[in-house]
């Protein structure tokens, strides 16, 4: 994320998992804790399906992070994320 | 009928003690799958899983104990080419090997002595199969699919999730999903897989995913021409904006010297007639197109 991040042009970030050996939870855990450290915040979207993925939303859900949206579908998930990068770019 | 895997599998986990497989076995029994063994050297003697297995320190023991026909690989790269030699050795005829970032070299090696025993290798770095409503062998989540009559062969794993998934949600049945690993050397390869497919009584159709790099998906292209006329064919391939040079995920996923670009093989596979989806997303609505009945 640190690396995504420090490329100025980069407006929102998209993290989509279908989790077979990866455990969602797992990645959720992850995103949530390099967020808090990151000094640039660009909106984030996560779609994270299958293994353990009811456990990965808990996670998402409970972090409290305005700029982090969830998605059902990878399509959804490219529509939030083009949204969010095209508000982002027009309010900069 | 199915390909690979069913529920004639007497499967053997080999690693079934480490952390990966353990937790991967324990889901493969929940889905029905029927484990008759784990291996794990200097672990001989315990048992695994809820509904408990006996664990041997070799496969040549589990087999003489178990009659254990096809096995499923977990163990770390140091040691899964060994593990998949052993259990040629052992006999095992369907070997699985899920492990990634198995050295070329040591593949090559493995290869070879898998082809002249005759068995069948699938992977390494793969997801492994799932006979619907028989027997997952791998990682493949279980409960994305629906049973019916489409086969799904793929070279990357979160495709192959993706793209059943869409076919789930879609009505539309899978009869074996197969995903055949995306390193540069592995044991089969699309045409291989296909020809399962065609022989296969339940499968009337098949989704073929492909990614940038190498010359598999055109060669399939060619295959299919040749030998799957009448069988509607659905294809997608990952990659269509990679630049050249890069290695995108996958060890075999690399555009070299102008060679293996998408535009390349989405050509090839227009050419045997099958259908290309832009997303994974329209793979559902093509099949349909092709003739493949929701239910």
């Amino acid at each position: 994320m640190t690396l995504i991040l420090a490329d100025p042009h980069v407006q929102a970030i998209l993290v989509n998992i279908f989790g077979g050996i990866a455990r969602g939870d797992e990645v959720a855990r992850g995103l949530v804790d390099a967020r808090r450290v990151q000094e640039r915040h660009v909106p984030m979207v996560v779609r994270i399906v299958g293994t353990n993925a009811q456990e990965a939303a808990r996670i998402l859900a409970e972090a409290g992070d305005p700029d982090l949206q969830t998605a059902a579908t990878l399509d959804e998930a490219v529509e939030k994320a083009v949204a969010a990068a095209t508000a982002a770019a027009v309010a900069a | 009928m199915s390909i690979l895997v069913g529920s004639d599998t007497r499967l053997l986990v080999q690693g079934i003690t480490g952390r990966e497989g353990y937790f991967h076995a324990q889901q493969m029994q929940d889905y029905g799958t029927n484990i008759v063994a784990g291996m794990t050297p200097g672990k001989g003697g315990q048992t695994a899983l809820a509904r408990p297995v006996p664990v041997f320190d070799t496969c040549a023991e589990a087999v003489a104990q178990t009659g254990a026909n096809t096995s499923v690989v977990y163990v770390p790269a140091t040691g899964a080419p060994d593990a998949v030699l052993e259990a040629v050795e052992a006999g095992i005829k369907t070997i699985f090997c899920i492990t990634e970032h198995i050295p070329a070299l040591d593949m090559l090696r493995v290869v070879n002595v898998v082809e002249q025993a005759g068995v069948r290798l699938v992977g390494p770095n793969c997801p492994g199969a799932t006979s619907v409503g028989q027997a997952k062998v791998g990682i493949i989540p279980g409960t994305i699919h629906k049973r019916g009559s489409v086969g799904v062969v793929s070279r990357s794993g979160t495709l192959t999730y993706e793209v059943v998934e869409a076919l789930t949600e879609a009505g539309i049945g899978q009869s074996t999903c197969v995903g055949i690993g995306g390193d540069p050397i592995t044991g089969s390869g699309f045409i291989d897989i296909l020809a399962l497919f065609r022989d296969d009584p339940e499968t009337r159709a098949v989704v073929l995913i492909g990614e940038i790099g190498g010359d598999g998906e055109e060669r399939a292209a060619d295959w299919i021409a040749h030998n799957m006329p009448g069988v509607p064919v659905v294809s997608f391939i990952a990659g269509r904006t990679a630049p050249p040079g890069r290695r995108m995920g996958h060890a075999g996923a690399i555009i070299s010297g102008g060679r293996g670009t998408a535009q390349s093989k989405v050509a090839a596979l227009e050419q045997a007639g099958v259908r290309v989806a832009e997303a994974p997303s329209q793979i559902p609505q093509l099949l349909i197109d092709a003739g493949v009945r929701p239910s």
